[in-house]
């Protein structure tokens, strides 16, 4: 168990980004999903150790973060990607990672900097280490951002939406290195993107009003959508999701699907669509 | 929550050597120090034997003020992902404080050109102050005020978080010392005009007339005033670990900044209540009482 959470709460003021949540993280990737506004981001600081919780308690790696020098141990097995992560002007890539490295306490300049390539090259930025950041396009920056959060091969890795703003081939890579970087660490990935979610992860966690409204595996996930998504002629007016795909038919998504219907296999974003129709309150 | 103190990490050191050079090359330190260099060597070839120190303080001091203070804010983009680092934020500001250093280095060449310049003085021009006063007089306005400008543009950066703040610990810094110069040479015996002078991070004993003919000389110890910059120094450090600090850190840090800020008062108290009691004006024909305003004596 890399992660348990007990009754965690957090509030702002008068308003509850998060509420009861449960929850442990074993080895391995855990997606988590949820709408703008459900709490992932809060959760994502709470275990970061950037928030403490309102309530309930919280154990990281054993340890408890809200101890300063059990705190201080978390870090030094931590890699953080926040949601917004600017960069400061003047820095190469590489100085910047260099940067990040020194205050993960890698204090040996050699061994330092063949780590900063290393983490570098998993993201494919090696060519472009003696850059400047700012000349840097968005998805090289974003990996940039990810690079940070390798450094160490930490034992939990907390992901706030990496792959944004990268190209599916940016993408597949990076699955590639979170799927290599799962085999021996923890990693929570909140993200919109299903397909990374489908791609890479074991267990998927969905919050909703800062609640959770689904743990379980991607499998479990799925299946709530089996028999719930079919072609037909014309959008059907009861369904939680209708589109026209690219042969002209109707793409629906129901639950039920009606007798008959001429069923598809559902993909993990028809689930997530469905349990998000199945929430009392959308936000 | 725990009670327990938040460690020091190990990477102060690593990362005050990147934030030192960091600011060695800050492209307002550079003009500083280009503009330190230039200006004291022109300095060095006049009978001004004490505004000199105004060039240190001021292209160092101050631009070196301007210079941490932007490096300090340039990570705040990034202060999430720094947060969440065994070092962390406290840890960056402890080295960015070591990395003072710097302009201190700078701070004590100019005191040394300075102190070389006095060696050929006629003796009216350096007023009545003996050389251990005049070395501690240069040690408060030339070598700590290279190391307290960047000191206090840390503790400002982390204090004062909106667009252009810089401006205000420039302004506030610039108008406290010329009120104080302002008030001595109007009142030399005003024990306000000293004390708005002597409180004031940066201060001069003795100024020359434009004419370069009136060497006019305060009130005051100067070695009571440095202490008390060093006290300031520290009170600025003492600032920029405040805040973000974690309770307990916080509860220690303002126990040590009253203690230290208690010990600052009683050294502003003798740098008043000592040293030269009574302002004098030296010209190369002798001395006369500095009653107000050298330009019009």
């Amino acid at each position: 168990m890399t992660v348990r959470l007990t009754g965690v709460g957090k509030k702002y003021g008068r308003t509850h980004a998060l509420r009861d949540v449960d929850l442990v993280l074993e080895p391995g990737v855990t997606g988590l999903l949820g709408p703008n506004g459900a709490g992932k981001t809060t959760l994502l600081r709470i275990l970061a150790t950037v928030l403490p919780p309102s309530d309930g308690r919280v154990r990281v790696l054993d340890l408890d973060p809200a101890d300063p020098q059990q705190r201080t141990e978390v870090r030094r097995r931590l890699g953080y990607l926040p949601q917004e992560l600017g960069f400061p002007s003047g820095f190469t890539a590489f100085a910047f990672v260099d940067y990040l490295a020194v205050l993960k306490e890698w204090t040996d300049a050699d061994a330092r900097h063949d780590e900063v390539r290393r983490v570098l090259g998993l993201v494919g930025l090696a060519d472009r280490a003696a850059k400047k950041v700012k000349s840097l396009s968005g998805g090289q920056r974003r990996r940039l951002a990810l690079a940070q959060a390798l450094i160490g091969a930490p034992a939990l890795m907390l992901l706030d939406e990496p792959t944004t703003g990268l190209d599916p081939e940016q993408r597949a890579s990076l699955r590639g290195v979170l799927a290599e970087a799962a085999r021996t660490s923890t990693v929570l990935l909140s993200t919109h993107q299903t397909e990374d979610v489908a791609a890479l992860c074991e267990r998927v966690v969905v919050l909703d009003a800062g609640r959770v409204c689904f743990n379980g595996t991607v499998r479990e996930l799925l299946q709530r959508a089996d028999g719930c998504v079919w072609l037909a002629d014309e959008p059907h007016p009861a369904a939680v999701s209708s589109f026209r795909t690219g042969t002209g038919r109707y793409r629906n998504l129901a639950d039920p699907a009606p007798p008959g219907a001429e069923l598809v296999e559902p993909t993990l974003e028809d689930a997530y669509l469905l349990l998000r129709s199945d929430a009392p309150a959308l936000t | 929550m725990s009670t327990a103190v938040m460690p020091e990490s190990r990477s102060v050191t690593a990362l005050a050597k990147i934030e030192t050079l960091r600011l060695a090359k800050h492209p307002v330190f550079l003009v500083g120090l280009a503009a330190n260099a230039w200006f004291l060597a022109i300095a060095t070839r006049t009978i001004d034997y004490y505004n000199i120190a105004i060039v240190p303080a001021f292209f160092v001091g101050l631009f070196g003020l301007v210079a941490t203070f932007r490096l300090t804010r340039s990570m705040e983009k990034l202060e999430e992902a720094v947060g969440t680092t065994p070092a962390g934020v406290q840890d960056r500001v402890r080295a960015l404080c070591l990395a003072t250093a710097l302009p201190g280095a700078v701070g004590l060449l100019s005191f040394v050109v300075v102190l070389v310049h006095h060696a050929d003085a006629p003796d009216w021009a350096l007023g009545y102050w003996s050389s251990t006063d005049r070395a501690a007089i240069f040690l408060g306005s030339v070598v700590v005020a290279c190391v307290g400008g960047p000191l206090l543009g840390i503790a400002a950066a982390r204090w004062l978080r909106f667009p252009g703040a810089v401006v205000v610990p420039v302004v506030v810094l610039l108008f406290w010392i010329l009120t104080g110069e302002g008030l001595s040479d109007n009142s030399p015996q005003a024990w306000w005009g000293e004390l708005v002078r002597l409180a004031a991070p940066w201060a001069q004993f003795s100024s020359i007339s434009s004419n370069e003919h009136l060497l006019g000389s305060w009130t005051g110890s100067p070695y009571w005033w440095s202490a008390w910059t060093v006290v300031l120094c520290a009170l600025a450090v003492l600032a920029a670990l405040m805040k973000g600090a974690e309770p307990p850190d916080r509860r220690r840090l303002v126990r040590v900044g009253a203690g230290i800020g208690a010990l600052g008062l009683v050294f502003l108290a003798l740098a008043m209540t000592t040293g030269h009691q009574t302002a004098q004006i030296s010209t190369p024909s002798g001395v006369q009482p500095y009653v107000k305003g050298l330009e019009s004596s």
